[in-house]
């Protein structure tokens, strides 16, 4: 089923159309909400509240273009309403906790993660959508609403913070 | 900033021979373009943490349950409308309105713009995008 099928048939009340496109986002949404949230259990409940507000608001869907950049501007206002949230809740110990390193990872990637989780949201998801996801200046400005020159100096700021963070792993590592 | 788009494989403001002629005679742009290009190889060797976690049952479920019962938009416009029909009323009977027309037409208007706000045109012939197609088809 392609997905303007889904969401046209989720506009005549069935339901069980929308289970199409969350069974072929959730694990791209998964994976992007747990890069800006800095952890599984937020990006569980944000994903899933994201899905939520996506069916709520399918008749603004323009059909024409494609539905994950759609929603995944949905998801960015939860993770970021998340994040606020958790700022204070959360100490960044926690969230470094959180990202135990995989048998497979080296200590450098698990470095490099613990340090994209310790940087503010705004930066991390820059770094992550370029990097991990390889979209470049021009989807980045599109699918963000921002300017390309904005793209490029958040791009350049975010990396300067990354790499300040990487200087420092001994206390990353604590 | 034109470095770092060409490590990017971005156009920029500056050929590629510029850059190269700067980062000729300039040290600090080229200690940064080589921390860069580190930072570069670090991040591609970084994946995403996948979660495999299936969370349509859950989503189904809240999407049922929010479809079963009336938004909190839809409550608060009937609770307003009862409000308001019961002060109507009461008010008929403390004051004696006389007017029997108006005491009919008011609380039917606002039953309608209720209706209105919470259904749509409560007089409408609602036709479905799925019917029109049905229409045409047939």
């Amino acid at each position: 089923m392609q997905d303007v099928d889904a969401v046209r048939r989720c506009r005549q009340g069935e339901v069980e159309a929308f289970g199409h496109l969350v069974h072929k986002y959730q694990r791209r949404a998964l994976a992007h909400a747990r890069a800006l949230t800095g952890n599984a259990a937020d990006a569980a409940d944000v994903t899933q509240n994201a899905f939520l507000d996506a069916f709520r608001h399918l008749d603004r869907f323009d059909e024409t273009r494609e539905f994950y950049p759609w929603f995944y501007v949905l998801l960015r206002n939860r993770c970021f309403k998340q994040s606020a949230r958790s700022k204070n809740a959360t100490s960044t110990s926690d969230v470094v906790e959180a990202a135990e390193p995989t048998a497979s990872s080296p200590e450098e990637m698990y470095d490099v993660r613990k340090a994209l989780d310790r940087l503010d949201i705004a930066d991390r998801e820059i770094i992550v959508l370029k990097h991990l996801d390889g979209w470049t200046y021009d989807e980045l400005a599109e699918r963000l609403e921002i300017p390309r020159g904005t793209v490029m100096s958040r791009l350049f700021h975010a990396r300067q913070r990354l790499k300040l963070l990487l200087s420092e792993p001994q206390r990353a590592r604590r | 900033m034109a470095a770092m788009a060409r490590l990017d494989g971005e156009a920029a403001a500056l050929t590629p021979e510029q850059v190269d002629a700067h980062l000729a005679v300039c040290d600090a742009c080229r200690d940064a373009v080589a921390s860069l290009t580190t930072l570069q190889t670090q991040l591609d060797g970084v994946d995403y943490e996948h979660l495999d976690t299936d969370l349509w049952p859950e989503v189904q479920r809240r999407v049922a349950q929010g479809m079963s019962r009336p938004g909190v938009r839809e409550s608060r416009a009937i609770i307003g409308l009862a409000i308001v029909l019961g002060a109507w009323r009461l008010a008929q009977l403390l004051a004696g309105l006389p007017a029997p027309v108006i005491n009919s037409l008011v609380p039917l208007v606002l039953i309608v713009v209720v209706l209105r706000q919470v259904i749509g045109d409560p007089f409408g012939i609602r036709v479905t995008p799925h019917q029109l197609q049905q229409e045409g088809t047939s």
